[in-house]
Order: structure tokens, then C-alpha cells, then sequence
């Protein structure tokens, strides 16, 4: 799947997101129905405020999340049922102490927390900071987020 | 913020990337005593999430140098090689071959080349706009080239779902080199530089 998209899944599926550098990864899984959402946001908020003609809003941590929540529930999934995990918001380059953008790994994973926090999802792993990018992988039929680095780490939530 | 830009001011910024690419070009052949080649440098537009795909894919290693323009402007330039061309190019310049990717040795000419490469590039493009530009300490990484350009395309993404990428590919002859230089104007700094290239090209006036 693309940057700034959110894509749905079933049994059998495993959605990924390939790159992640400072961009968050997060997953909602239905455990009752194996159903799964999954989202890469890129920015924690719209800072102005201003629907811009054609802008993608799914770029934004407060807009992608309800909208994989809400994607979930189009197709008959309970909000009740579904849990979140979610790895990403690495620095990539070291930008120097108060650098503009240095912290925007950051600033996404606390609008990704906040966001679920506010739609009421349990939040049930995280794999996030740090200074290098990550490709995940996650199975609708279990759960499981696997999460990989150029350097060979491989992780599962 | 980029529709006014038509043709043939495209083509005034390809030609202004050129001069610079070839600078840049020159100093790079200078510091390594090999021919470094470049392509005419391609200027798009490009839906911002299709970037990390004319780098060769989100999940391609690279080496990527990321700096700020600093100066009369503002803006973001990122330079990025495969990573056989990053082990390549540390080679030529600390002229041993037992270099080996991420060392301190290593990741510090990987800095320097990018310094001189970026110094050139700006320089050039700063006189015929009439402009100083200055690149700042530059940023390393070597990582999957979607994580690299993230910072990039949040830069990108305040203002915009579209990026301008003008993209210069260097080769040297024989063991073939391959980068990427991104140059990623914020749109201010684009216009000036424009209206000062436009002015130098027509010194009476516009047309």
C-alpha cells in the first residue's frame, strides 16, 4: 500500500507498508470477525485547518485513524472488538538538536496514541522511535504485526 | 502553488539545474581524478507517493545526504545513491577498498562528497539567480530509500499533495555511479530563483 492511505483486509490477507522513515504504521484488527484495517499516516495533524481541493487527508494521524476504524466498521466490525498496534516514527537523520522536522517521528506517534486513545481503541503493541526505517507486515488472521529493518532486526508484535 | 509554472519556465529550470548539475559534476570528477558524467536533469511533478518509486522502490538501500539551503532561501536538497554506488564512490575518494559501509571513515567522505556536491550545485544556481545559497551540515542515512524521503515528502506535504523533483542522475564512465540529487525548492525560493534566471536571460525585460 501507498503513503498517506489506509487499506482493509480479511482472512488470509497480510496488508503491508514498506519504508517507513518518520511515517507511522497502524493497524486495527476486528479479533472477533478477522477483519483488519491498516493505515500509514505521515503528519500528526492538518495545522491550519483548510480542506485544500484534491488534498489526500489520510496524510493526517487525527483524519487516517477514524477513517481505518470507520473503513472496519463499513464491512460489519464491532469498535468494541478491535484492538491496534503500531510501529514506525523513527529520526532518520540526525538533524542537530531543535531542528525543523527532527521530531516529526515523534509528534506522529503521540497523534497516532491520541487518536486512539479518543475513538477508544486498546493499543496492544508498539514498535516506534529510534533511528532507522522499517517495513511491517500484518496478518489479518492472527494478529501479528512482523516488523523488519534494512539491518536485518525482525520483530513481531 | 506550482501551476503557474508553464514550459518553458520548465525549461528555464532544467537549464539553470544543468549549469548547476554540471558544477557539481566537475567537482566530483576533480576530488575523485575520474570522468563523472551527468544526464540532463529531468524536472516533474509528481504525486508525492510516487516519489520513493523514482528512487527505485521504498524498499531500495541507499545512502542519502539530506541538506537544508540556507542563505537568500529555503528549501530542501536530497541526494541519494544505491548502495553499491555510496560503497563506490567512498572508494574512489579514500582510494582503498577496505572501506566498509557505515564506518565512521566511511560515513564521513559519504558527508564531505555531498558538501562539495551540494556547495557546487548551489553555488551556481545562487550566481546566475543572484542569490547566495549556502547547504547546511548535511544529514546521513543509509536506510530503505521510502524512509529517507519521508522527511522529504513531509516537508513537501505542509504545502502540498504535489512535488517538484528535479532529478540528476551521475555516472561515471565505466564503473557506473549512479545518484540521485533531489532538489525541492519551497515555493517562494522557486519563484524568486525564476524571475532572477528570467531576468538574466533577457536582460531588457521580459519578453
Amino acid at each position: 500500500m501507498g503513503i498517506a492511505d489506509v487499506r482493509t483486509g480479511g482472512p488470509g490477507e497480510v496488508l503491508a507498508a514498506v519504508g517507513l522513515g518518520s511515517c507511522v504504521a497502524v493497524a486495527v484488527r476486528d479479533r472477533a470477525r478477522q477483519r483488519g484495517s491498516l493505515a500509514h499516516i505521515m503528519l500528526p495533524q492538518q495545522t491550519d485547518g483548510l480542506r485544500r481541493p484534491g488534498e489526500n487527508m489520510r496524510k493526517y494521524a487525527d483524519i487516517a485513524v477514524p477513517d481505518a476504524i470507520r473503513a472496519l466498521e463499513y464491512i460489519g466490525c464491532r469498535r468494541a472488538d478491535m484492538e491496534a498496534k503500531i510501529a514506525g516514527g523513527a529520526s532518520i537523520f540526525d538533524l542537530g538538536r531543535g531542528a525543523e522536522g527532527g521530531d516529526i517521528g515523534r509528534r506522529n506517534v503521540e497523534a497516532v496514541i491520541r487518536a486512539l486513545e479518543e475513538q477508544g481503541i486498546p493499543l496492544l503493541g508498539s514498535d516506534v522511535g529510534g533511528r532507522e526505517g522499517r517495513t511491517v507486515e500484518f496478518s489479518i488472521d492472527t494478529g501479528e504485526m512482523t516488523v523488519k529493518t534494512v539491518r536485518g532486526a525482525r520483530r513481531t508484535l | 502553488m506550482y501551476e503557474q509554472i508553464d514550459e518553458s519556465r520548465l525549461d528555464i529550470l532544467r537549464e539553470i539545474c544543468s549549469i548547476g548539475a554540471g558544477h557539481a559534476a566537475t567537482a566530483l570528477s576533480q576530488l575523485t581524478g575520474r570522468r563523472i558524467d551527468l544526464e540532463v536533469p529531468r524536472v516533474l511533478f509528481t504525486k508525492v507517493e510516487e516519489v520513493p518509486r523514482i528512487a527505485g522502490g521504498a524498499e531500495t538501500v541507499v545512502d542519502g545526504l539530506y541538506f537544508r539551503i540556507l542563505g537568500d532561501a529555503s528549501g530542501v536538497i536530497l541526494m541519494i545513491f544505491p548502495e553499491e554506488s555510496g560503497r563506490e564512490i567512498v572508494r574512489l575518494v579514500l582510494g582503498n577498498t577496505e572501506a566498509m559501509p557505515e564506518d565512521a571513515l566511511s560515513v564521513s567522505a559519504m558527508r564531505e562528497i555531498g558538501n562539495i556536491l551540494t556547495s557546487a550545485f548551489l553555488s551556481a544556481i545562487g550566481q546566475l539567480a543572484g542569490l547566495s545559497l549556502i547547504p547546511s551540515v548535511p544529514g546521513y542515512a543509509r536506510d530503505m530509500a521510502g524512509s529517507i524521503l519521508d522527511l522529504v515528502l513531509i516537508e513537501l506535504s505542509r504545502l502540498e499533495d504535489t512535488a517538484l523533483v528535479i532529478e540528476t542522475v551521475f555516472r561515471e564512465a565505466g564503473e557506473g555511479i549512479r545518484g540521485h540529487f533531489f532538489l525541492l525548492p519551497d515555493p517562494h525560493t522557486l519563484e524568486a530563483t525564476l524571475k532572477a534566471a528570467e531576468r538574466a536571460s533577457s536582460p531588457k525585460g521580459p519578453a
